[in-house]
């Protein structure tokens, strides 16, 4: 059974809780809309996410920020504050309870800044999250050009004379996506592995635009990268949203394995808490 | 971002906050929907259920119906959405989303804004695909009006676009630039989501010319390019040139904005609305 929550100012933002049977203090995944996607996620993967760990004992809160599906242009609230407001709504609600937030793409950048600001958060889910270029990423782009041949050599130097190179530049995540400089998001990292927190980092074949290279993590987050607490996938046959059902099971599976055996070791069974039933405040819910 | 640019282009989005609207669950447990009522101010006679695109349109589209809500709701009609079951926030599987399964949600969503107090009549706004689906459903329950916006009158074509697309999807460079792809269609996907056999039968059985004279229902159609009235629909409204196609997207960021021509549209098509005679 899934509950509407609503919170912010003026209780204008909204989100659907997971898991209303389980008790107060059950762990959350928080997921931010990926992009400008709904909050059901893509193809529906929040949903899907959402009732396979209720089954395992944890919630799942996902939510619109402002300006995306139906919530408000202008609650008051930024992207990160929208996301720190929902945290305080939960953890005002349900006491005790420790939270992963993360997601796709905007989704993963805002569980990095949700982690470094509300130490409830205990884990962070980056799909297709920060990463830096550096060289790994250039040799990969260089050997993808050698491997396209001569033709697609004309062509890379017809725009570079055309000047296109600056504008592709300009595009670049971690330029659009406010991406701490490299040294601040390495001493981050190490911050965070220093208070407990867990790392999913899946990388996916659809942003080429920033990685090609699995090395290129531990190029970005040195020493960091090699803790245990830190769990890396680079799977290039995926796309960015996880058009396939077959990638979407993997990426479920994946996600699923880490909070219960990573995140959340304690969480309850769903055939334990069965047994000793707390009814949690259903806020705002409605039904006809 | 994306939003910011919307909201410079078309500064009335910003009067929508003084809208009230309210999320809510509709049906039982095992089959509530995830609705929204965005009341209207004042004393209202007419109410609109809005009936979103289907599969990878409705997604897409959900920020473009709750805009379009809000305006109807600004215009004095109280304003139904829902998810359909299987889709969006609503319980269920995709597998479940069937014709049969969205009459049941019409019949649901009807009923709910029936209860409304003073409403005397009720409209239903079907876009894209809903448009057959809606129409299929007004065949055995009379509705005071149909809005058919920019509908898909061919649901055998429409399903052999979607199947061509889905195919063009699948192995798409854009997409999978590693080469891997999606893998066979056997997977019951369209466009990303599951499709039944039930849906892909049903939707393709039916043609709006074929379907809407039988509707227990005035239809207006709201369409593209438009030359005359179809035979179906009782009135005809025109969308703006440059209203973007719900179809062939299924890119994270393709979502559907209410630009300020389509905004002026839907306020007549709410005023209109507001003299539907019984």
């Amino acid at each position: 059974m899934e509950t509407i929550v609503r919170f912010g100012p003026d209780s204008r933002l909204i989100g659907i809780l997971s898991g209303a049977g389980l008790p107060a203090d059950a762990p959350i995944l928080v997921l931010p809309n990926a992009g400008l996607v709904p909050r059901a996620g893509p193809f529906r993967l929040h949903v899907q996410l959402a009732r396979r760990l209720a089954a395992s004992g944890l919630r799942t809160f996902r939510f619109d920020l402002p300006g995306v599906g139906e919530s408000p242009r202008d609650p008051g609230l930024d992207y990160r504050e929208a996301t720190l407001a929902a945290l305080e709504h939960l953890g005002a609600n349900l006491r005790g309870a420790r939270f992963a937030v993360g997601g796709i793409c905007s989704a993963a950048d805002l569980g990095w800044i949700a982690a470094l600001s509300d130490e409830r958060v205990v884990g962070v889910m980056m799909l297709d999250g920060m990463c830096y270029a550096g060289p790994w990423f250039r040799l990969a782009c260089a050997m993808a050009a050698l491997r396209r041949g001569p033709r697609h050599w004309v062509g890379l130097a017809a725009r570079r004379l055309l000047k296109r190179k600056q504008a592709c530049e300009s595009n670049r995540p971690m330029d659009l996506r406010n991406w701490p400089p490299l040294e601040e998001a390495r001493a981050q990292m190490t911050t965070l592995l220093a208070r407990g927190v867990r790392f999913l980092c899946i990388y996916s074949g659809g942003i080429g635009d920033y990685f090609l290279d699995a090395r290129q993590f531990g190029w970005t987050f040195g020493a960091a990268a090699r803790n245990p607490s830190v769990k890396l996938h680079y799977w290039p046959d995926c796309d960015h949203t996880y058009f396939a059902r077959a990638h979407r099971e993997r990426l479920l599976e994946t996600v699923i394995t880490w909070l219960l055996g990573d995140v959340f070791p304690a969480a309850p069974a769903r055939s334990e808490h069965s047994r000793s039933t707390v009814t949690v405040p259903l806020q705002h819910e409605r039904v006809a | 971002m994306l939003a910011d640019i919307a909201e410079r282009a078309d500064p009335a989005r910003r009067l929508e906050k003084t809208v009230d609207w309210e999320p809510l669950w509709l049906g039982p447990p095992g089959r509530r929907l995830y609705a929204a009522m965005h009341h209207a101010p004042g004393r209202a006679k007419v109410g609109v259920v809005v009936a979103p695109p289907l599969l990878s349109e409705q997604p897409r589209s959900r920020r473009l119906m709750f805009e379009i809500a809000g305006v109807l709701a600004a215009q004095g009609l109280p304003c139904l959405r829902f998810d359909y079951y299987g889709t969006g926030d609503s319980e269920g599987d995709g597998e479940a989303h069937d014709l049969a399964a969205i009459c049941a949600d019409l019949d649901v969503a009807v009923a709910r804004l029936r209860e409304h107090a003073g409403l005397t009549r009720v409209a239903v706004m079907a876009w894209r695909g809903a448009a057959l689906a809606v129409c299929n459903w007004a065949l055995r329950n009379p509705i005071d009006a149909l809005i058919l916006c920019d509908p898909v009158v061919d649901g055998a074509a429409w399903l052999a676009e979607l199947e061509s697309a889905d195919r063009k999807e699948r192995v798409s460079y854009e997409r999978y630039p590693h080469g891997a792809g999606a893998g066979e269609a056997s997977d019951g996907q369209l466009m990303g989501y599951p499709v039944s056999a039930g849906w892909r039968r049903g939707v393709s059985a039916l043609r709006l010319s074929e379907i809407a004279p039988g509707a227990r229902a005035a239809i207006w159609a709201v369409l593209r390019n438009a030359t005359g009235t179809p035979e179906w629909a009782r009135r005809m409204f025109v969308l703006p040139a440059g209203t973007p196609r719900f179809d062939g997207q299924t890119r994270m960021d393709a979502t559907l904005f209410l630009s300020p021509q389509l905004r002026a549209l839907i306020a007549e098509l709410g005023r209109e609305l507001a003299r539907l005679e019984p």
